[in-house]
């Protein structure tokens, strides 16, 4: 499904390179499509790494809408992170990759008719027993979320709290 | 809280670890974990059930009522 779902956004964009060599009729503007389908195509790659966490959520990123929450639960840290794998694997988000050595989580949604999917970063900080949990979403490419963002928090949040009725 | 978990004495009176409560009930060690902490919101009947099955004891072996107040 997954695989399908690639080959058509590239059918798509082949066809847009393809129309716009047919009614662009400027070298110039040629260049900036393909200059913008480029770097489509490398915040696509780049998603599914930790590594990039502050390319995507720096303010200087024009290119992505981002929002983030804390929120102060009462269990410690190490106990959250590895609740939080659990329940990340149970929701609709996917589980890209963990840190287990500086507590970060990324996961993933799926492309959906509002953006190209999300990047969700989980990051822990204790205080005293308690845990500040700061949650970041960003959209893959596109400058307004359409409230996807503020949808992420709230699934997530909600499914938190669920899980902890045992 | 007033509700005390006394998972870990009652884990500690049938020398059994939380790995192998875990495996016996069918719930994972992470939930265990934060129920034995107390910081679960709920507990489902049939959790209950299952950990007073799995460690033959009654559920108040378990769960303790304390007031607030008390020293």
């Amino acid at each position: 499904m997954k695989f399908i779902k690639n080959i058509l956004v590239f059918i798509v964009f082949v066809t847009i390179i393809q129309l716009s060599t047919i009614y662009l009729s400027s070298n110039g503007m040629m260049w900036i499509v393909l200059f913008i389908i480029g770097f489509f195509f490398l915040n696509r790659a780049l998603r599914n790494s930790l590594s990039f966490k502050n390319y995507f959520t720096s303010p200087y990123n024009i290119t992505t809408a981002k929002n983030c929450i804390k929120k102060e639960i009462d269990i410690p840290k190490e106990l959250l992170f590895e609740k939080l794998k659990e329940v990340i694997n149970d929701s609709n988000f996917k589980l890209v990759q963990t840190d287990e050595e500086r507590l970060e989580i990324l996961a993933t949604t799926s492309i959906n008719p509002y953006s190209w999917g999300e990047n969700i970063y989980l990051s822990f900080e204790s205080i005293e027993e308690n845990t500040i949990l700061t949650i970041y979403s960003t959209t893959l490419f596109q400058r307004i979320s359409w409230g996807k963002n503020k949808i992420n928090f709230n699934n997530l949040l909600k499914q938190i709290d669920d899980s902890l009725t045992v | 809280m007033p509700i005390i978990v006394n998972l870990d004495v009652m884990l500690a009176k049938r020398k059994m670890m939380l790995k192998e409560l875990s495996e016996e009930v069918g719930v994972s060690t992470v939930n265990l974990s934060i129920l034995k902490q107390g910081k679960v919101k709920a507990i489902r009947f049939s959790t209950l059930e299952a950990i007073c099955s799995a460690l033959d004891c009654q559920p108040g072996d378990i769960l303790e009522f304390v007031e607030e107040n008390s020293e």
